[in-house]
């Protein structure tokens, strides 16, 4: 609702654009870019297909932009610690990015698997994932700080959240592609956290 | 073309599939061009393999068997175990085309296998079978005492195994160098490190 105000001062032009940009968000977040199709997208958005092409020149530029707008929706905010142990909000929170249902994290996992996949054959969206990672990155980094206390460290507690995360990457990707089930996934992080954590302090 | 033999016309058509889908994604590669960089007809591609899809699950089995992980592991007898998972793990950051391609076809057939169940099952036959390979080493590590005692072989060899997947994609990706993901795979490496530090 934070964008209804900004939407309605906006132009037609501008509103439709983002009527277009929110349809193919959605698309992305249900079924990745392959699902991204013109006359999909337009019945979604309740726009003509004569209009996504007025706004975006073709389906490799909107699959772009869409992408590019899911990737910094890609919510990095971790939850509230709600009385838990740093150690076990950690895990929590890198378990919420492993594609798992809870939480909606199946269509987080398939935003972010779709944005490095893409990115491989587009730099052009090398900055918007870049700039995710690093959001990401520097969440679990202040996690770990917490979980280390007196012994956090900027430098160390970054270098193990960029662990952390790539981990995470690799496991959501078999979670994705079901070679891992997903309660094992699961418990694959809440034992190897505390061994990353603890490790990468020495 | 005849002159080659079947077993090499097969493993030209499935090294040139790796090289065309290294270089545009599985999406919009095309026979041709696959038939083509092979120097085969699309004749004789679509004998060996009557779809795209057993083209693309048995290019993931011969990724697989190029591998560096899986190659160099079963060859390097003579150090400690942990050196071995070490080099075999870190040589899949490799700049070379060749290498590059292999990694760029497993995270294609691995972001698209579950719409097409020929693919997935090889998928989730190889995943198990490079994760076997690492346990291997990993347990060798344990016995020589260069890897933690304390944690389940298994658990080890998945979690550097995930690193390697989660890192590859990155790396692929544009948004990690080759050396920054070799960087921080030698911190998880370090962090399994033997013998279990004090207090563990």
């Amino acid at each position: 609702m934070a964008g209804m105000t900004t939407a309605r001062a906006a132009s037609k032009r501008e509103l439709t654009r983002a009527q277009i940009l929110d349809a193919t968000v959605a698309v992305i977040a249900r079924e990745g870019t392959a699902g991204v199709r013109i006359d999909a997208v337009a019945a979604a958005a309740g726009v003509s297909t004569g209009l996504i092409y007025y706004h975006f020149s073709s389906r490799q530029v909107l699959v772009r932009a869409g992408l590019a707008e899911a990737l910094e929706r890609y919510p990095s905010q971790p939850r509230s610690p709600g009385g838990r142990e740093p150690l076990t909000h950690l895990v929590e929170e890198l378990q919420r990015h492993i594609g798992l249902p809870e939480d909606d994290g199946e269509s987080r996992g398939r935003v972010r698997t779709a944005g490095l996949q893409a990115a491989v054959f587009d730099p052009e969206l090398r900055p918007a994932l870049t700039h995710s990672t690093e959001l990401w990155e520097a969440v679990v980094a202040r996690l770990v700080g917490r979980v280390r206390g007196a012994k956090a460290n900027p430098v160390a507690d970054a270098s193990t959240a960029e662990m952390l995360t790539a981990i995470g990457d690799g496991v959501r990707q078999r979670v994705l592609s079901g070679t891992l089930p997903r309660a094992d996934a699961a418990r694959l992080i809440a034992s190897i956290v505390p061994v990353l954590v603890a490790g990468g302090a020495a | 073309m005849s002159t080659t033999g079947d077993e090499s016309s097969r493993g030209r058509i499935l090294a040139a599939t790796c090289q065309v889908i290294g270089g545009q994604g599985i999406a919009s590669f095309a026979i041709k061009d696959v038939a083509e960089a092979a120097g085969v007809t699309p004749q004789l591609l679509y004998y060996y393999f009557p779809n795209r899809e057993a083209l693309v699950a048995a290019a993931l089995e011969y990724a697989n068997d190029q591998a560096p992980s899986v190659n160099l592991l079963p060859g390097d007898t003579g150090g400690r175990g942990f050196d071995a998972v070490r080099t075999a793990l870190l040589a899949e950051f490799d700049e070379a085309p060749s290498v590059r391609n292999l990694n760029v076809l497993w995270n294609e057939v691995a972001t698209l296998s579950t719409q097409y169940p020929e693919l997935q099952s090889t998928l989730e036959r190889v995943t198990a079978g490079w994760d076997q390979q690492i346990t291997v080493g990993v347990l060798r590590g344990i016995v020589d005492r260069s890897l933690r005692g304390d944690l389940e072989p298994s658990l080890m060899a998945q979690v550097l195994t995930c690193a390697v997947e989660g890192l590859s994609q990155r790396w692929l990706a544009g948004v990690t160098s080759g050396e920054q993901a070799r960087a921080a795979l030698e911190l998880v490496l370090a962090a399994l490190a033997g013998p279990v530090p004090d207090g563990a």
